[in-house]
Parts: C-alpha cells; sequence; structure tokens
C-alpha cells in the first residue's frame, strides 16, 4: 500500500491542524483527506478545541499547571532556583538596556506597543494572548531561539515566526540603528497582509543581517481591518505613534561586531 | 524561546487533551497528564526549542504518558494498548538493567535516547505512521528509524511478538 493509499495517523492531522507543517507536506496531507472524504477531521478538531476549552478553560487549568510547577520548583535543587532567577535578572536586565537604547535612538514611543520589559514578563505569566513575533538564530545546529536583547552579528540568517492570535491582518518590518527600515511581511510596500491567525507560522524567506551597527528592531503590527504598510513605514522612520487602530509587539536584537 | 504557557494552553491545551486520552484510555488520568505535561514545558522553557509548539507538546505527552503506563497495573484493552505498555515498560527495563552487564550493553545500544526509540515505537506501531513519516516528525533519516525499531525488537522479544 502507498503512503499516499493510507488513512492520515492523528497524530499528522494534528500536527497539520497547527499549521506546523512544511507547506508542500501540508498540501500532501489535505490532499489524502479528501481522497478518503476525511476533510471534516480538520473541523472535529476545531469543534472539539472549543469543548475542551469549554469544559476546561484556561481560567482553571493554568493556576493548576502553576501550582504544580510552583511545588515541582519548590522540590528543585536549590542552586538550579538560584541559576534561574539570575538568568531572569539577566534576561531583565538586557531587555531594559534595549528599550532604553531604542528610547534613545527614536526619540519617542508607540503608546500600544508591548515593551519588551513587559514582554519578558509575559513568557508565561501574564496577560490575554497577544500577536507575537519569534525570531530564530539558523545555525550548524538547527535553530537557536532569540530573545530580546540576543547579540546578533552581520550575517547572521534570522527566519521570523509570528502568533496573529487571532488579528486579521498584519505587517513585520524591522529598523536598524541607522534608521533604514526594510519590509518582511509583505516584502515589497502595500496592503497588510492577512494573517494565518492560528499556531506559529514562519515567514517564507530568511532574513541575512547587514553591516548595520547597534541594533535591529523588529516590530510586527497588527489589526482587525485593513491598513497600508506606508503607515508603519512612515512611523518607524519618524519615531512618530503608530495609529490608533494598530497595535505592534517589539524584538530588539543587538547588533556586535563580529 | 519565549514560552507563553498561556498561549500555549489556548491553542494546543486540547491537542494535549486528546493526546492522552488517546494514550491513557481515563479522561480522568488523560486530564491529569495534561497538567504535567504543560508542567514540564514551563519547567524547561529555558531549554526547550519551541520552535514547533504543537510537535514539542505531542512528544512531550507521550513521554509523559508513557511514564504513567509503566506503573500501571491495568490488563490492556486491546493490541494497541497492549503495545503501548510494552514500549512504556522499554524504558523501566532500561534503567533497571544497567545494573547487569546486559543492561549496560542495550543501554548503549540505545546511544543514550531511549525516549526518542520509544517515541518513534509509539509513532510507528501506536500511531501508525509509516517509517517515511516517523522519520520525518524525529528528524532522523527513514534507515536510522529502521535500525533503532529492529534493535528495540532484537532486544526486546514482547515488542517483537506483539509486532509479528
Amino acid at each position: 500500500m502507498k503512503t499516499t493509499d493510507k488513512q492520515v495517523p492523528d497524530w499528522l492531522v494534528e500536527r497539520l491542524a497547527a499549521g506546523e507543517l512544511p507547506e508542500a507536506r501540508a498540501n500532501e496531507l489535505r490532499a489524502r483527506l479528501r481522497a478518503h472524504g476525511e476533510e471534516y477531521r480538520l473541523s472535529a478538531l476545531a469543534n472539539s478545541n472549543a469543548e475542551i476549552l469549554a469544559a476546561l478553560p484556561p481560567e482553571r487549568a493554568l493556576p493548576e499547571i502553576r501550582r504544580r510547577a510552583d511545588r515541582r520548583q519548590r522540590n528543585a535543587p536549590r542552586p538550579a532556583r538560584v541559576w534561574w532567577a539570575l538568568s531572569m535578572v539577566t534576561a531583565g536586565a538586557a531587555a531594559f538596556a534595549m528599550i532604553f537604547a531604542v528610547r534613545e535612538h527614536k526619540g519617542s514611543r508607540t503608546p500600544d506597543r508591548v515593551s519588551e520589559s513587559e514582554q519578558a514578563e509575559n513568557i508565561s505569566f501574564k496577560g490575554d494572548l497577544k500577536p507575537v513575533l519569534r525570531i530564530y538564530r539558523k545555525s550548524a545546529a538547527g535553530a537557536e531561539a532569540l530573545r530580546p536583547g540576543a547579540k546578533v552579528h552581520q550575517g547572521d540568517t534570522l527566519q521570523i515566526r509570528y502568533v496573529a492570535a487571532g488579528r486579521r491582518f498584519g505587517i513585520i518590518a524591522s529598523i536598524d540603528a541607522r534608521g533604514a527600515v526594510t519590509l518582511h511581511l509583505p516584502e515589497a510596500p502595500g496592503k497588510a497582509v492577512a494573517l494565518e491567525r492560528d499556531g506559529e507560522r514562519a515567514l517564507p524567506h530568511a532574513y541575512e543581517l547587514d553591516d548595520s551597527p547597534g541594533f535591529e528592531r523588529f516590530v510586527f503590527v497588527t489589526a482587525d481591518t485593513p491598513f497600508e504598510s506606508t503607515d508603519v513605514v512612515r512611523a518607524l522612520e519618524s519615531g512618530d505613534a503608530l495609529p490608533a487602530a494598530l497595535s505592534s509587539f517589539d524584538l530588539s536584537l543587538r547588533k556586535e561586531k563580529p | 524561546m519565549a514560552v507563553d504557557i498561556e498561549s500555549f494552553y489556548r491553542l494546543h491545551g486540547p491537542m494535549v487533551l486528546r493526546r492522552c486520552r488517546r494514550l491513557l484510555r481515563d479522561e480522568a488520568k488523560a486530564v491529569d497528564a495534561m497538567h504535567d505535561v504543560f508542567v514540564e514545558i514551563l519547567r524547561r522553557k529555558d531549554t526547550l526549542d519551541a520552535s514547533s509548539p504543537a510537535g514539542l507538546l505531542l512528544t512531550t505527552a507521550t513521554h509523559v504518558c508513557l511514564n504513567r503506563l509503566r506503573g500501571e497495573r491495568r490488563k490492556p484493552e486491546d493490541a494497541d494498548d497492549e503495545m503501548l505498555f510494552h514500549i512504556a515498560a522499554l524504558g523501566s527495563e532500561v534503567n533497571a538493567e544497567t545494573r547487569t552487564l546486559a543492561g549496560r550493553i542495550l543501554d548503549r545500544l540505545f546511544a543514550g535516547q531511549p525516549e526518542s526509540t520509544r517515541l518513534i515505537a509509539v509513532l510507528h506501531y501506536v500511531d501508525r505512521l509509516t517509517l517515511e513519516e516517523v522519520a520525518g516528525e524525529v528528524g532522523l533519516s527513514v534507515s536510522g528509524v529502521r535500525k533503532r525499531l529492529r534493535t528495540l525488537k532484537e532486544r526486546l522479544p514482547a515488542v517483537a511478538e506483539a509486532t509479528s
């Protein structure tokens, strides 16, 4: 029996629904589902998701998860706790330094922007689900996730991914210390892109850092109504606030000389 | 990687529960295991590569459930369930037998990766993924997956019998 004749295993249907499979693989699985008349399995998962979240809402599950995690942490060896605390302090200090640098450079701040220190706090514990950017550096060993304030270098290849968290339209851009704005999504000036609204989605192309010194600040601007990249580029170049209908998530990386 | 556990739960919590239900076949145990899956993610959030959260959570859920099954005393409900028990026991056999020469050889055969071998076995024998599909999921070559399964069957007759 050929693989294409086989029913798609639940595991792969889940991975397909989560939007994490490469496009070619996802298309192949969708074709197999169609061939078996089983496209309903994807909508069945959506229904099941709603049922489970209604029965076990985050408001109930998350406190229990955190309670268990706290209990385990209390029982963990002390040096690990010290290391964890130090790493959080270091991350917080790095984030603070980056915010300071970005503010000095631009001279103003977008009111609706989520600050990096807030993002660092938000790593796991607070707030509603918000759109976020995640940036990975390609390496020989695979992909390294970069935290706000992480050190990067000219020539590093970055993979940008986003979580739309239900927002409908978005633009991803970056600005370097020289004030040069690069559009990543879309890659040319125009309308904001209709976002994949669930799961973490990778941009089609990786981005190689140039020789601009200082920092590279990535911005994910989202809205529920269409908008233009010119709104975003103008605000980034001038340091002015974004239009009120737009909200943004920032992630800045520190560029160091090799 | 910024692991946002709330976002993870909202997006993937139901998927994790479905996975735990499938492997444990008991609603209360599945809900309990689901919580522990997210605890594991929180516990290791500073070292995880969470670029594919759903894959990470499914894998973690499989390991959590296998560890639960290892201590179960119930009778398997069917062939898949029986296979899961055999695979779950694999970890304890590896650990318990490391005190013996044979055990140390067995441990060496798994090259320090008994967890991924158990995952490979579950994906192939229980979830019915083909060798190619398993290879794609765990990032090994097809021949690498085949070799792991062959080693497992050679060393653990119970698995070989159940799959023959």
